[in-house]
């Protein structure tokens, strides 16, 4: 699968489950149930673009198209060392 | 929670639309309307803003829109500068970062009025690593474009990196025209490239929201509800519109953002 079409995929995935799990989650809480589905929903969407960064880097692997791959490796380092740094 | 639905999905168009975050109409409408302290506000806006680019970025990543190699690029020093910018955010006063920005986003919508925009497309027979193309729905014809001043671009997103970490605003609205004027990346893949990377920018500041136990789980998720809505129609009105009214409207977008974020800076807002 292509850089663009497994991006997509994995942020379409991310999203649809974020959002279906916040609904449910809304609507078990306004019932008087507890708030896990709701915060697995919004945990879901908040990992959704680095997903999206981790598949592309994957993705541009498989292609061999190293310079690129590269780039998206180094992000993964730098966001991953931005939020170490600000926990 | 209709409330919040509709702030989110008025943002999420205009996200989607011109590759904007939102979050200087989230926070402030989220701490004067809903009463949210700041801190609650930003990680609240945040959500919203990964819901907005999120969805927009399932449309415009497949469809070619959005440069996601670009993108991953152009991230790596915006992440790096906004790291810089919280270390440093504690030596400089928000509000003279907040007149630069205005002074930036100002400059930028002015330009985009007055110059024209220039695309240098690629020659016939390159396959260089910074020529792409999309396809461009409003005409039904692919734009091939080469990137420009590739070095430069990635510094002044350090800049654009450190500012938004240290105000809070404006990604997005320094990194269109910067790809736009400076790269010479047609803007309408400007525009979906900036929405595909405010995700990945909102992303590291809202996962430490989250693990801190700092977002209202209720408020975060009625946001991100509106603004996935409203990236959806966003994407869709994007496809389709001329990429030179995009720009016009663009640059008009700019003035309404510094006047707002001046006001912010005046304590006003």
């Amino acid at each position: 699968m292509n850089l663009n079409r497994s991006t997509a995929l994995t942020l379409r995935a991310g999203i649809v489950l974020g959002m279906v799990l916040m609904v449910i989650g809304l609507i078990v809480e306004s019932t008087g149930g507890d708030n896990t589905i709701l915060h697995t929903g919004i945990l879901i969407l908040i990992v959704s673009p680095f997903l999206g960064v981790i598949v592309s880097f994957v993705s541009l692997l498989s292609e061999r198209d190293w310079t690129w791959a590269v780039v998206a490796g180094i992000l993964i380092i730098i966001t991953a060392v931005g939020i170490l740094m600000s926990l | 929670m209709a409330g919040l639905i509709v702030m989110g999905c008025g943002a999420g168009i205009l996200g989607a639309l011109f590759g904007l975050g939102g979050g200087i109409i989230f926070v402030p409408l989220l701490m004067l309307v809903f009463g949210l302290a700041p801190t609650e506000a930003v990680a609240v806006s945040l959500i919203g803003i990964i819901a907005g680019s999120v969805g927009a970025s399932t449309v415009f990543v497949d469809k070619g829109l959005s440069n996601v190699r670009l993108g991953l690029l152009l991230e790596i020093t915006t992440a790096a500068g906004a790291i810089l910018g919280a270390i440093v955010a504690t030596l400089l006063d928000d509000k003279i970062l907040m007149v630069i920005f205005s002074a930036i986003v100002i400059y930028s919508g002015i330009r985009m009025i007055l110059n024209p925009e220039k695309v240098v497309e690629p020659a016939e027979d390159s396959e260089g690593k910074l020529s792409f193309e999309y396809r461009d729905e409003a005409h039904g014809d692919s734009v091939r474009y080469q990137v420009q001043n590739v070095k430069g671009g990635m510094a002044l997103c350090t800049v654009a990196g450190m500012i938004s970490s240290m105000t809070g605003v404006g990604g997005g609205a320094i990194k269109v025209p910067l790809m736009n004027i400076y790269m010479h990346v047609p803007m309408k893949a400007a525009s979906a490239t900036s929405s595909y990377m405010i995700g990945i920018t909102a992303f590291s500041g809202a996962i430490t929201y989250f693990l801190g136990g700092q977002v209202l789980l209720e408020y975060a998720a009625g946001v991100a509800i509106g603004a996935f809505l409203g990236s959806l129609i966003g994407s869709s009105l994007a496809r389709r519109i001329n990429g030179k009214h995009l720009r016009k409207y663009f640059s008009a977008v700019l003035f309404v953002m510094a006047f707002l974020v001046l006001l912010q800076a005046g304590g006003i807002l």
